[in-house]
């Protein structure tokens, strides 16, 4: 299983929620991301998120999207982590970031 | 009969006051030495706008209209334009004497003209015959604007000469459009490598921009403010420059508006209790640092907003970010902190691109 953002979803992801903008990050995980990952663990299989060939993205977008699947969906950290590959080599800096949030959200809920 | 009518030193003194005064009433208007204590003697056309403008409040623009080299002045000049669109009060804007006119004073002057005729109050002024101040104001479609007929609704979005590239184009809006921001990225590019090409860490920067405004500008509410970007191109020196503005309460009013239970309550006295800092200047310097968001958060990632704007400039995606808001100048590059006499209820950016900062070939998915 693929996402490419910028094919997938969109070339100028925008905000972190759907209320500030189009293309937010609340829409890629509600939309793409949740049922994409859902999905694999529940198929067994390795989603892979390349994130790499977008206009760029707003300092939140991967909190949102990747740390929301923890925080607002419910997901189970080992389970994500455990069934997603990032590919992001234009900006390495976001495959470390998208790890780091998701880590993030879920030492947050366990406080 | 009174002393002062009758006596000799008092009829002297009176005659003397009478020929003053009459010499004074005689003297052609504008003549002799200007006054070293009163304003500016008026000239003709000055007095003819003052008759023809009798209710209008009539702001001089500073002489050097610059607002990175000439802050404080265009600060005041912004306060008083503020102070006539809240009071809905008419007014004349004075720029024909001005010297110099950089671009990152224009979007002032575009945006206050545009939000003026959008609330249907009057806006007028006069302006520099020749030189590169008249072109550049030709160039920005103020001249247009304002002595033509075109009408503005009060709404969400505004284009000023949003389609021509290679001059200015201003661009006004309430909520994050990434991708209008991603279109104007690209047309710059074009003017600096003559191709179009991505540069992340301006969307990045702009993104963070359009953010906060939608989110902090207007304490009251959410989307309550627009933000305001023009854009200039160069050919000659391959260089685009990019002026962001919002015209809400600015960063520390913000900050200190937040109330229980939002993530910033607090955050001023726990950052002045942490680092003890001076003033403003010191505290804008530790906000770009990251150190807010840490002090907040304990996040090590510098975070949102200004520090990711900042980030953006030292990643090497852009250069010359200056930001100004509140009684704060900051000149990122130089590190340079500047505490301002004047407070601009606001926050301004401006930034450029040039063939030294860092891009990617744009990629058509399709």
């Amino acid at each position: 299983m693929r996402i490419k953002i910028s094919k997938d979803f969109s070339s100028t992801p925008g905000p972190r929620f759907i209320r500030e903008g189009d293309f937010s990050a609340e829409l890629f995980r509600k939309e793409l991301l949740l049922p994409a990952i859902t999905k694999a663990i529940k198929d067994n299989v390795v989603l892979t998120v390349d994130v790499d060939g977008t206009a760029g993205y707003g300092k939140s977008f991967f909190e949102e999207s990747f740390g929301g699947l923890i925080r607002d969906e419910g997901l189970a950290y080992d389970g994500i982590i455990k069934h997603l590959e990032v590919i992001s080599e234009e900006e390495s800096i976001h495959k470390e970031k998208i790890y780091y949030h998701l880590k993030n959200a879920h030492d947050a809920g366990q406080k | 009969m009174k002393k002062y009518l009758t006596e000799a030193k008092y009829k002297k003194y009176n005659k003397r006051r009478a020929e003053r005064s009459l010499r004074a009433r005689l003297r052609p208007e504008g003549a002799g030495r200007p006054s070293p204590y009163g304003p500016p003697r008026l000239d003709d056309h000055d007095r003819a706008v003052i008759r023809h403008y009798s209710n209008y409040r009539r702001l001089l623009a500073p002489e050097s209209f610059t607002l990175l080299r000439n802050t404080n002045a265009v600060v005041a000049f912004i306060n008083s334009l503020k102070n006539c669109f809240e009071n809905k009060q008419k007014v004349f804007v004075g720029l024909r004497h001005i010297r110099e006119i950089d671009y990152d004073a224009l979007i002032v002057l575009v945006s206050a003209l545009v939000r003026f005729k959008a609330m249907n109050i009057r806006f007028a002024g006069d302006f520099p015959k020749e030189g590169r101040s008249s072109q550049v104001l030709r160039q920005s479609g103020f001249l247009d604007i304002i002595n033509g007929n075109e009408t503005f609704a009060d709404t969400d979005e505004y284009e000023i000469n949003p389609e021509q590239k290679h001059v200015i184009s201003t661009h006004g809006q309430k909520v994050v459009r990434a991708d209008l921001t991603a279109k104007l990225i690209e047309n710059a590019a074009q003017t600096v490598w003559g191709e179009k090409r991505r540069c992340q860490g301006i969307q990045t920067a702009l993104i963070e921009m359009m953010m906060n405004t939608f989110a902090h500008a207007d304490p009251m509410m959410e989307k309550g403010k627009h933000w305001w970007l023009s854009i200039n191109h160069s050919d000659t020196e391959k260089l685009v420059r990019f002026s962001f503005v919002d015209y809400g309460v600015g960063i520390f009013k913000s900050l200190e508006s937040k109330g229980p239970g939002n993530k910033w309550y607090g955050a001023i006295p726990r950052m002045f209790e942490k680092y003890r800092y001076g003033n403003n200047a010191k505290l804008l310097d530790l906000i770009l640092q990251g150190e807010l968001h840490r002090t907040v958060t304990g996040d090590y990632f510098r975070g949102q907003g200004l520090p990711g704007i900042r980030e953006c400039f030292e990643a090497g995606w852009l250069k010359n970010l200056h930001i100004i808001s509140n009684d704060v100048h900051a000149d990122v590059g130089k590190e340079d902190f500047v505490h301002l006499r004047q407070s601009f209820s606001g926050t301004f950016y401006y930034f450029e691109l040039d063939a030294d900062c860092k891009s990617y070939d744009l990629i058509d998915e399709n």
